[in-house]
Parts: structure tokens; sequence; C-alpha cells
């Protein structure tokens, strides 16, 4: 190791004077012979003086006023006891989940009764309106019968009605016939 | 409203937080006004971006809000809103290394954005205070994180040896020595810059 490099350790605290009296001559001797350890430490100097004094930056104008967003977003506008607000809400998101879980289930449950229950239903319902077709056809037929009837005797009537006026022609030919 | 700024600036900053931990939220916003402004000015100059710089202090409050409670008066409140704004300045440094590992600019030379201007042909341009720091701030991109936190912390913020040991977790030989090494590293980056000034 270069006698340089041994002293180089010590430059930032030489600087800042932070140094034992007995390092701080040493450190004086060596930069006394070595221009090249001397235009460091001036450097090193230089440097650290010009960062204290560069540029603030600042927040912008708007800066409080997003983070107060940001903060009653978390809240939820609700700052005062927050804690406890916590904890509850620590048990409320589960029950929460918990209860739409046995909601979904108990939906699932009773569509799915009710589509057992249709099957069961429906082979009775559907023998029963068989029984209620049988009937009305039946009905149906007799009641076509019955007008069938009605148009038979409506043409009886009518034909017996007409021989009975031809009958009655007749006879009065046949008593002209006898006057002559 | 002057005794309230006369009141304000006599609590301290372990008061204020005593109080923000009791529920008082006024004691939340003093902290924020104190601290947004050297909060960012550290992020800023660590992680180079003023617009991520912002959100990085704008989630460090959030923390300070949410994790109040954490807070014990054993180290210094300044020591902790450090620690967390410098965490999340180094969780973003390195979720950018991550993006540029598989960006497409890794074929493309990109060290054309950190070249030093070419001042040895314009010395008089030396004189440009601005440029200076926009050139002292490019140098100080390029040092390895450990040595530029401590830079930072020590030369821009003013913290002494033993608070940037609390804030970085880390011995204070170890402090010592990072920002002897950070310094080096800075003069012999700005040698050029340099040679004028010093002689």
């Amino acid at each position: 190791m270069r006698n340089s490099d041994k002293f180089e350790e010590l430059f930032s605290d030489y600087i800042e004077g932070e140094l034992s009296p007995d390092n701080q001559r040493h450190v004086d001797k060596h930069l006394s012979e070595c221009s090249e350890s001397r235009e460091k430490v001036n450097r090193m100097r230089f440097i650290r003086d010009r960062m204290k004094n560069l540029e603030t930056i600042k927040t912008s104008s708007s800066f409080e006023q997003r983070l107060h967003l940001r903060v009653n977003g978390f809240t939820g506008n609700s700052i005062v006891g927050k804690s406890r607000s916590r904890s509850i809400n620590g048990w409320k998101m589960p029950a929460l989940g918990l209860l739409m879980i046995v909601a979904f289930v108990s939906l699932f449950w009773l569509v799915d009764l009710q589509t057992n229950e249709g099957d069961l239903i429906q082979p009775q319902k559907s023998s029963f309106k068989s029984e209620i077709t049988t009937q009305e056809n039946t009905i149906y037929k007799q009641s076509v019968a019955n007008s069938e009837a009605k148009i038979v005797n409506a043409a009886l009537d009518s034909s017996h009605q007409k021989t009975k006026e031809l009958e009655d022609k007749i006879k009065l030919a046949n008593e002209k016939v006898r006057g002559k | 409203m002057k005794k309230k700024t006369i009141n304000e600036k006599k609590v301290t900053d372990e008061i204020l937080i005593a109080q923000f931990q009791q529920g008082d939220v006024q004691a939340f916003d003093v902290l924020v006004h104190r601290y947004k402004d050297q909060l960012l000015n550290y992020v800023y100059r660590f992680v180079g971006n003023r617009v991520e710089s912002e959100d990085i202090v704008q989630e460090t409050f959030l923390r300070v809000f949410k994790n109040k409670h954490y807070y014990k008066e054993i180290a210094k409140f300044s020591t902790w809103v450090y620690t967390i704004a410098g965490n999340l300045a180094k969780t973003e440094l390195r979720r950018r290394k991550r993006r540029k590992l598989f960006s497409v600019s890794n074929f493309v030379n990109e060290e054309r954005d950190f070249d030093i201007p070419d001042i040895e042909r314009n010395p008089e341009r030396l004189v440009d205070g601005n440029l200076q720091e926009i050139i002292i701030q490019k140098a100080i991109n390029k040092l390895p994180s450990k040595f530029k936190e401590v830079i930072l912390l020590r030369d821009v913020q003013g913290f002494s040896y033993e608070e940037i040991s609390q804030i970085l977790n880390i011995p204070l030989g170890t402090v010592k020595s990072r920002v002897n090494r950070g310094r080096l590293k800075l003069q012999e980056d700005l040698r050029f810059l340099l040679e004028n000034k010093t002689n």
C-alpha cells in the first residue's frame, strides 16, 4: 500500500477537523510533501462545501392537499377511533365474505330444490292433464255427436215437413179428381 | 396567528408525534409541513426524478400516518422518517434497475446521458453555478447507493455521523468510511471541473 493510500482514509476526518491532534499533524506533514494528496483534499473540501449549498428542492403547491386526499382515502374520512375501527374492520370483512358465501350456497340450493320439485310434480301434472284431455275429448266428441244429431234431426224434420206437404198436395189432387 | 407560529416552532418533533399518536391530526400536519421539503431534497438527490420523488415523500408520510404507533421515543423522529424515505428511495432504484435489465435500451448506448459537458473547450462555463450543480448531481447519480446515501445525509442534509448510523442502521465506523470513499470517488469524477477552482 502506498503511503498516500494510507493517508487517504483520514482525508474526510481531516477536512472536518475530527482527527486527533497527533493524526492531524501527520496528515499536515504528508500534505506538505505530496501535491497529489493536497489536490485531492482540496477537491474533497470544495465538493463538500458546494453540496451544502445545492439548490433546495421544494414540494409542489398541491403537495399537502394531495396528501390529505390520500390520508382521507385510507381512513375513509374517519380519523377518530381509528385503531378501534381497524379492529372492527378486522372481523367485518371475513364475516361479510362468509355471509356472501352462505347466500350463494343458499341460492343455488333453492334453485336446485325447485328444479327437483318440478321433476316430481311434472309427471302427476301430465297425467292429470291427460285425464283432463281425455275428458275434454269425450265431451267434445259428444258435443260433436250432438251437433251432428241435431243436424240430422233437423234434416229429418225438414224432410218430414216436405213429405207432409207433398202428401197434402196429393190429397188435394185426388179430391179434385174425384170431384170431377 | 403569530403566536401559533411561535408555538409550532417551540414544539419538538417528539412532542408532535406523541400528540398525533393520541389522535391529534393537526400535529401530523405540522410534521408534514416541517419535513416535506427537506425529505424531497434528500429523495430527489437520491432518485433524480422530481415526480417520483414527490410520490416517495407522499408515501413516506402516508406510512407515518398508518404506522404512527410503531414510533417509540428511543430514536429521534427525524431518524425514523428519513429511514422510511431512504428505504422507499432505494426500493425505487432497485425497481428501475430491474426494468432496465429488460429494456430494449440495453442495446443502445445510454452513456450519452451521463457524459459531462466538454468544459475544457468552454472554461468560462465553469462560472455557471447551475451547470456546476447539474454536473455535481450527475456525479452523485453515478455513485453506488451505499456511498450516495451517506454523502447526501452528511453533506446535503447535514446529519451527524451518529444520526446517519441510526438512520441507516450501520456502525459509526462504516458511516465514516463510506463518507470518505464517497468523497474520494466524487473528487475523482469531478477532477476536470475542480482543477480550475482549487488552484
